[in-house]
């Protein structure tokens, strides 16, 4: 038995192959300035899981989707669903064939201040193989400090394709991300 | 090309970047005994990009709501929303201006039941932005029907100073000796 069935102890030697089960970072991205999108590209397959903690905001909108796309492609091949709740009310949503996948929601310029961002957790399981790709996000956010202005949900969708994921691409719906938005990325494996 | 870009072969030379990428166990709290009224956790590492703590916890009775203040901040700043199901019944629930965040409950009424949450603050860093936080709070409270709860909470307060700590209560109880809060880092 040894690392990682037993914990290491000193004196042992760690191989290559103990380091390759090490969940590590893959990308870090801080938007220093308001830009459309967030790419991460050259995504090595070598991993099993991958997944993204991200944090938004609109530059320009007061409240916008927060959107996924996989390896550049636009086609009609995203599916998804959401529920969420605000107050004492759960609600839904689907999408389906669109161009890309909603993941969460942003808070943007109708926001009491510009200290408002949200939240979003992403985990894409078994990115690289030759299925249909799913992907499960919890999120939250806040556009508004009054009632009902509260959210927390989680969605799920599929990217109808075979091919493994080698980019992944972050935007809103119909404005640019703030400054401060962060995307970060995981591999597991 | 480097780990992690390509993976790690033998003889290749691993440099303190490349080990800083890594998320890891930075904390780890466990109550010894049952008359913990809260959980201060004062010494959170400010190099990571996210932090995450995995609470398992136990109260010394009843059913109470695992309360959650930051960087001492007690004023009426808190707000949360969660999105929760018992047996059959879902529910949602809004509170705004309170003085600490709930993050669910805690069993208390049997020994044998423990609570479960997870709780991401993400860019807990970051000056200029609130802190927030997104949690999947789980519990059995006992093995009578009915009291089986799972949810997702989500919490914002007012507050754009980095996080530096985080205190942990139960409503009108303790923490069971026992109860367990690991932090984690992500870079």
């Amino acid at each position: 038995m040894s690392w990682p069935s037993s914990v290491v102890t000193t004196g042992e030697l760690v191989t290559a192959a103990q380091l390759n089960l090490l969940p590590i970072r893959l990308a870090d991205v801080v938007l220093g300035a308001a830009a459309a999108s967030i790419d991460v590209t050259s995504i090595p397959a070598i991993y099993s899981h991958l997944s993204l903690v991200v944090t938004t905001r609109s530059a320009t909108a007061s409240v916008d989707s927060v959107m996924l796309r996989m390896n550049g492609d636009a086609t009609g091949i995203y599916y998804y669903q959401s529920m969420y709740a605000k107050g004492s009310s759960y609600l839904a949503s689907e999408g389906l064939a669109q161009t890309s996948m909603q993941v969460g929601s942003a808070p943007g310029t109708s926001a009491p201040s510009a200290a408002y961002f949200s939240s979003c957790e992403i985990w894409l399981p078994y990115y690289a193989g030759a299925t249909h790709k799913t992907v499960v996000s919890a999120w939250a956010y806040r556009p508004s400090a009054a009632t009902l202005n509260t959210y927390v949900g989680q969605s799920t969708g599929t990217w109808a394709s075979t091919a493994a994921i080698n980019r992944l691409t972050l935007s809103l719906a119909a404005s640019n991300l703030a400054t401060n938005s962060v995307l970060s990325l995981y591999g597991w494996v | 090309m480097a780990w992690p870009t390509t993976a790690v072969t033998t003889g290749d030379t691993i440099t303190a970047a490349q080990l800083n990428l890594l998320t890891a166990k930075v904390g780890d709290v466990v109550v010894v005994d049952d008359q913990v009224t809260q959980i201060d956790l004062t010494v959170l590492p400010n190099y990571y990009r996210h932090l995450r703590l995995i609470v398992t916890a136990q109260a010394t009775a009843g059913n109470p709501v695992l309360n959650m203040t930051v960087n001492g901040v007690v004023t009426a700043s808190y707000s949360r929303q969660y999105l929760a199901v018992n047996t059959s019944v879902l529910a949602g629930s809004e509170l705004l201006a309170a003085t600490s965040a709930s993050l669910g409950y805690v069993p208390g009424s049997d020994t044998r039941y423990w609570s479960h949450q997870d709780v991401l603050f993400p860019d807990y860093q970051r000056a200029g932005v609130n802190r927030m936080w997104i949690a999947s709070a789980h519990h059995i409270e006992n093995a009578i029907g009915g009291n089986g709860h799972v949810g997702m909470w989500s919490g914002f307060v007012d507050d754009t100073n980095p996080l530096t700590s985080v205190s942990l209560s139960v409503a009108s109880a303790t923490f069971a000796k026992g109860s367990r809060i690991e932090i984690v880092g992500m870079p």
